[in-house]
């Protein structure tokens, strides 16, 4: 079963610059050819001076700073993982150039009977704070996973 | 991008004009899970996914999810998105056409902003619902 002592466990911060090599090719991925998304002309003479990233595109850059170890520590059952939900919260638009701290936190541990069984239930949070120290966007990933026997 | 919607025009249970993304094709699954970092073969390699028990790759949930973020982007503009949470309910399979919903469930004004609240899903040709959530925006 998960490891409830973790609730509020934080992961080390990271940053991440947000690029336009990657928002671009993640936006056209979604076939979202929003122009302040994909052209830097466009979104240069817009009112944000600059190329926007796609609102989802938070996960992405936090995909490669996910900490393997808290993984494990979490006690899931890694083949039984399932996506269940997703929220975002949005201080202002995240923009190309963007230096952005992301620091993790696990918010949640609960459980709950679902069809095979006892399902652990987590929540990831992840913060993305600007040079500022401003709030950008607040991810949450809740992580469903069957319970081992 | 169409025409914003306005706080004063719009009203509780009104529909928001939906989004058609077209039919889901494998090949989106692979440009998607390479974009955004997801080396998930689930749904890249139709083998692994059938070895996992499924009959084939299905769609990243997340690419589900960003379709909903475009639906809200295009319909608001780029500063109008307050918060956004799904439940991904149920698996989107290639071959399906996949199309973006919502309604105005509430209209508000907190803190000084003009604000509505939204269910929002995703759905196949045959209106089966496969992302379902909430969505908060702001208006001018």
């Amino acid at each position: 079963m998960a490891n409830k002592a973790l609730i509020g466990k934080e992961t080390p911060a990271v940053t991440a610059e947000v690029k336009a090599e990657e928002t671009i090719p993640f936006a056209k991925a979604l076939g979202d050819l929003n122009p302040l998304y994909v052209d830097e002309a466009f979104a240069r003479a817009s009112i944000f001076g600059g190329l926007l990233a796609p609102p989802t595109f938070p996960v992405t850059l936090a995909a490669g700073n996910m900490d393997p170890d808290l993984f494990f520590e979490l006690g899931l059952n890694f083949a039984s993982i399932v996506h269940g939900e997703q929220e975002f919260e949005y201080f202002r638009p995240l923009r190309v150039g963007d230096k952005v701290t992301i620091k993790g936190r696990v918010a949640d541990i609960t459980e709950k009977a679902g069809r095979s069984g006892i399902m652990d239930v987590v929540v990831l949070e992840t913060t993305g704070f600007d040079e500022a120290g401003e709030k950008i966007y607040v991810a949450r990933m809740t992580l469903l996973s069957r319970r081992m026997e | 991008m169409g025409a914003m919607i306005r706080f004063d025009s719009i009203r509780e249970g009104d529909p928001i004009q939906p989004l058609v993304k077209g039919e889901i094709k494998k090949g989106m699954l692979i440009e998607y899970g390479d974009a955004a970092l997801d080396g998930n073969p689930m749904h890249t390699d139709d083998e692994f996914a059938r070895d996992a028990g499924y009959p084939g790759v299905f769609a990243q949930g997340m690419l589900s999810m960003g379709f909903l973020a475009q639906f809200l982007v295009d319909r608001f503009g780029p500063e109008a998105l307050k918060r956004f949470k799904i439940r991904f309910s149920k698996i989107t399979w290639p071959g399906e056409i996949i199309s973006c919903k919502g309604v105005c469930t509430k209209k508000y004004i907190k803190d000084g902003e003009r604000l509505i609240d939204l269910d929002i899903h995703t759905e196949n040709q045959d209106g089966e619902k496969k992302l379902v959530g909430t969505a908060t925006v702001r208006l001018p």
